[in-house]
């Protein structure tokens, strides 16, 4: 399974080409799948806008430090922290759901209003390590050890997140998700 | 019902993440196991609603863009402001330090060592504080005058010429007061600081 088959990583434009340049690049390429995975981590406990702003903001402060030719996993990785570390803090502030509707599945069929709710509510409950391991692994398509590099775990330890949030979720939607329905 | 173990392995099945042995041993058990294949079913269909969610969280091509050129112009500012408070500080450390020399040498005025009065040696240290000037007598001949410097000991480490009688009692005159200066120093009793050699 390749990671981020949607949104290839931006070829370095040459050995002259500066680190800020590769930023632009890398956000301008990088930006519609970072604010999907902050806004599905964080959910309205803060404008996923915010956390990736951040994160960006602070990769781009110590980016002689990185190598911006693969960006692709680092930024991933330094939104899903920001994310993280603003779910720690104590809850001050719900932001408003900016994405609200239906959302069309893969197989040509159509999520009404109340069951994505019913859904994101669920997922919102999860431990916050549960929904990120969740995200990374099937809406970034990433293999386990990559997962545990990002959310600085072993590989075992993200199974069992996995394994936990999964059954938890079909507890929670089991009226939804039930196949008779 | 799939038990808890094959749920799990249905679940790393679907993540890609078991191996070719496994795989091929779970694709037999698919085609002969109907309930199995039943909870496969399930189990993508849930991954299918969570799948479209998570893409419901995508904004548009417009609004991805709009964004993406809010956080370089942001990431542009912010290291232009770094630069310059980078700068900034730089600059009050050192005004800071010139401000603490200054003031520390405004305070220390007049309680450093004096200028030297004749040189003594390579190691002036350990006679200052200790000269004795000897002043040549009237009758003294040869048109030169001498100041002896000696130490405490009374062996002489330099001796002053002078062309001038004049000029020599000067220098040891000043000599004089240049060593009760530092015993008033040492003794911690107060000077003027206008009078001082």
């Amino acid at each position: 399974m390749s990671v981020d088959e949607s949104s290839p990583d931006p070829q370095p434009p040459g050995p002259q080409a500066d680190t800020a340049a590769l930023f632009e690049q890398a956000v301008r390429t990088h930006s519609r799948r970072l604010l999907a995975i902050a806004r599905s981590i964080a959910g309205n406990r803060a404008s996923a806008e915010d956390v990736v702003q951040q994160a960006l903001a602070n990769l781009f402060e110590h980016r002689a430090r990185y190598d911006w030719r693969e960006p692709g996993g680092l930024m991933r990785r330094a939104v899903v922290n920001e994310a993280l570390r603003i779910l720690r803090q104590p809850r001050m502030t719900m932001v408003a759901d900016d994405h609200p509707g239906h959302s069309s599945l893969p197989d040509g069929g159509m999520l009404d209003r109340e069951t994505i709710e019913k859904v994101r509510s669920a997922i919102d409950r999860l431990p916050e390590h549960f929904r990120a391991a969740l995200v990374l692994c099937e809406y970034e398509g990433m293999a386990y050890v990559q997962i545990a590099e990002v959310l600085g775990c072993s590989v075992p330890q993200v199974k069992t997140w996995l394994h936990r949030g999964r059954k938890q979720l079909a507890r929670m939607l089991e009226e939804f998700m039930s196949p008779e329905k | 019902m799939a038990s808890e173990t094959d749920l799990e392995m249905l679940e790393a099945y679907l993540d890609d993440a078991l191996s070719a042995s496994e795989v091929v041993g779970l694709d037999r058990r698919l085609i002969t196991e109907p309930g199995l294949a039943t909870a496969l079913q399930t189990v993508r269909g849930r991954r299918a609603v969570r799948l479209a969610l998570f893409k419901s969280h995508e904004p548009d091509d417009a609004a991805a863009e709009k964004f993406a050129d809010v956080v370089i112009a942001s990431a542009r500012r912010s290291a232009w402001h770094r630069k310059i408070v980078r700068a900034s500080r730089a600059a009050a450390t050192l005004a800071a330090c010139v401000l603490v020399g200054f003031a520390a040498g405004w305070m220390g005025r007049g309680h450093g060592p004096v200028a030297p009065v004749a040189s003594v040696g390579p190691h002036p240290a350990k006679v200052e504080g200790h000269l004795v000037a000897h002043v040549p007598k009237p009758g003294d001949t040869g048109g030169m005058y001498q100041v002896a410097l000696t130490d405490e000991n009374g062996n002489v480490i330099a001796v002053q010429k002078f062309n001038r009688v004049e000029d020599a009692r000067q220098f040891a005159d000043d000599l004089g007061q240049y060593q009760a200066r530092r015993q008033q120093v040492e003794e911690g009793r107060p000077m003027l600081i206008s009078d001082r050699f």
